[in-house]
């Protein structure tokens, strides 16, 4: 995105002082500027504070919103955009939970244009394993699998792996096992690059160490009015975009 | 930080302890009226300090609320504003006064809200003299159920008011009847704790039955008043030169004046409304004037009901609604400013709801911190409510015995 200025509005939770101290560890190396506030919960109005937060960060180029709890994200987001603060001059990122987006368009109707992190992959991105599970989980379940649920899945399939590779239960040999993994789960294929064979480099940061290092992490956006998150394109990693190159798209506000 | 210094050694908070504390017994000692003695002593102490309690001493003038209570509070405020502008110069309230008008009209229409919130519970107190527990959840009543009209029909919000409105009107009547029966008749001892309880219980109830309609603590909002227009009322956000107001908001809050005007209207010119005054001056004498005390009790909680459902959905298309935060939010804000306005009091309502809402916006918008601003936005409200009970026990328009 090339940001040199992001607004992070977070909550006075636990969940918000983390997100805030990690965010600040984050971009300040990168030589970002940030400007952070903390709100309360669950008010019904946040247009007071989003007002100031545009006048004093007019040369903001990300909005992001990251509230623990849906509901107040929802109320600041469209605060945020009815004052002015998320413009089509900047980028407005949101909560996680915007996958739901029939709950998301009736709470933040003027949300076109927000970006949201998917963890896992549209129904779109699936590969065949995925699908397989999906189909599995509506009919014993009655609804199509959780994002998280291939995500444990994976999980539960590359240890059963190891272990079958490693011909034995013993820990030291199911580590040596996952570190030989190529295996393609529900979410994509599984190896782990940097392991004992193959140490991190210096010039990369040390938690590579024995890391899934492309995790289905997207980030997606809502180009149109009701779109669901199925329809959102990825703009974020460019691997996953489906016209590469053609990434966030400006909002008409 | 020295010109703080200076002023509280010159005036200021200390000074003004002095001056409430030694001006009514100077006032009592010379034998002049006393009553607002301490309060003037007070405000003059924080303006000009050892200045003015020292010719206030001499002099022992008769003490009016324009020149002993409005000039002196108006002194302070501009002493403090003065302080604030030297030890914040970059503060935005500082540098740019359209800011500051934004930060008012935003604080002022969610007041106007807010005070709309309330207006029901004060009817009920000051009919009944009994606080309601339920208040939040009638509110959030009244919210979730235009949510469901709307949520699947293309219906306008304007049609689920009255919807709403004869909904909560039968659940606030059959409560009264069925509930609060014993508070009625007065068969029960303790006719207060009797009504704090049985609200109390039925708000738990109210809340767990909407989260159970819902199937989950979730937030709901209807289709907004510009989605689904009046009279052409189809534009979200509306930019006056530096000012953006938010129609949807204003929409609330004008419906809202509205219901204030008709609650007006209704307690000054009919029958009923009448008899809702007659009963809060004087039960017995309400009675022995033919006015059946039980039934306008039983109404008086129905309309207050009535009120709270009406707000609920009145706010719902401007406003989220998080079930069931919703019903604890509204209800805190509620006693404030109800205690704030003067409790009965419904003019006193819609001050404490205007002056709520401007404190709370400033707050956010100017606290020096800004990353601080908004935590302490609802502390403030609860800040000042507690300086005015402090100041005024009885709030801005209450009665006292």
């Amino acid at each position: 995105m090339k940001a040199k200025k992001v607004v992070h509005i977070v909550d006075t939770t636990d969940y918000g002082v983390g997100a805030a101290s990690a965010m600040k560890e984050a971009l300040g190396p990168a030589g970002i500027r940030l400007a952070q506030v903390s709100v309360e919960l669950a008010q019904p109005d946040y247009a007071s504070i989003v007002t100031r937060l545009k006048t004093e960060n007019p040369d903001a180029d990300v909005i992001y919103y990251d509230l623990s709890e849906t509901a107040t994200a929802y109320v600041v987001m469209q605060n945020g955009i009815d004052v002015g603060l998320s413009t089509n001059r900047n980028i407005c990122v949101g909560n996680p939970a915007m996958r739901d987006a029939q709950s998301f368009w009736r709470a933040v109707p003027d949300g076109v244009g927000c970006l949201f992190q998917l963890v896992g992959l549209t129904s779109s991105q699936f590969n065949e394993e995925a699908k397989s599970l999906d189909q599995r989980a509506r009919t014993a379940l009655g609804h199509e699998a959780r994002n998280y649920a291939f995500e444990a899945y994976d999980s539960v399939l590359l240890v059963a792996d190891a272990i079958r590779r490693a011909g034995n239960t013993d820990a030291k040999a199911i580590v040596r096992a996952l570190e030989q993994t190529s295996l393609v789960g529900t979410q994509g294929r599984y190896s782990f690059t940097y392991n004992s064979q193959n140490p991190v480099p210096k010039d990369k940061p040390g938690w590579l160490w024995h890391q899934y290092a492309e995790p289905p992490l997207q980030l997606l956006e809502f180009t149109k009015k009701g779109q669901t998150s199925e329809e959102a394109p990825t703009v974020w990693p460019p691997s996953r975009q489906a016209q590469p190159g053609k990434a966030y798209i400006p909002p008409t506000r | 930080m020295s010109r703080f210094v200076t002023w509280t050694a010159l005036a200021g908070p200390v000074w003004s302890l002095v001056g409430a504390g030694v001006l009514p017994r100077l006032y009592r000692a010379r034998r002049a009226d006393p009553r607002l003695a301490g309060l003037a002593g007070g405000l003059w102490g924080a303006a000009l300090g050892p200045l003015a309690l020292g010719w206030l001493h001499r002099r022992v003038p008769p003490l009016r609320r324009g020149p002993h209570i409005v000039l002196p509070a108006l002194l302070v405020a501009g002493e403090i504003a003065w302080l604030f502008a030297r030890a914040y110069p970059s503060n935005p309230c500082v540098r740019d006064g359209f800011y500051v008008l934004d930060q008012i009209q935003t604080g002022l229409t969610v007041g106007l809200v807010y005070a709309t919130m309330a207006a029901g519970l004060t009817l009920i107190y000051s009919v009944q003299r009994i606080v309601s527990f339920t208040h939040g959840q009638f509110v959030m009543f009244g919210g979730v159920t235009a949510f469901l009209l709307l949520r699947d029909s293309s219906l306008s919000p304007y049609v689920a008011l009255p919807v709403v409105a004869a909904a909560t009107l039968v659940l606030g009547v059959g409560m009264a009847i069925v509930l609060l029966r014993p508070v009625q008749r007065g068969t029960v001892e303790r006719p207060d704790e009797f009504a704090i309880l049985m609200t109390f219980g039925f708000g738990l109830f109210l809340t767990y039955a909407l989260v159970g309609t819902l199937g989950a603590p979730v937030a709901v909002r209807t289709p907004r008043y510009t989605d689904r227009p009046l009279l052409g009322l189809d534009t979200a956000v509306v930019q006056a030169g530096m000012l953006r107001f938010r129609v949807d908001l204003v929409i609330a809050g004008a419906i809202g004046l509205l219901l204030f005007g008709a609650l007006g209207w209704g307690l000054y010119r009919t029958w009923l409304g009448r008899s809702f005054r007659a009963v809060s001056m004087d039960r017995a004498a309400a009675a022995v004037s033919g006015i059946d005390a039980g039934r306008v009790f039983v109404l008086a909680f129905g309309v207050g009901t009535m009120l709270a459902g009406l707000s609920g959905a009145v706010l719902v298309p401007a406003f989220n609604f998080q079930v069931p935060e919703m019903a604890a939010q509204t209800a805190i804000r509620s006693y404030v400013i109800v205690v704030l306005g003067g409790l009965g009091s419904v003019r006193g309502v819609l001050l404490g709801g205007l002056f709520l809402g401007v404190v709370e916006a400033l707050t956010a918008g100017c606290y020096p911190d800004p990353s601080k601003g908004a935590t302490y936005q609802v502390a403030s409200g609860l800040l000042v409510f507690l300086v005015v009970l402090l100041v005024r026990p009885q709030g801005f328009f209450g009665r006292t015995d």
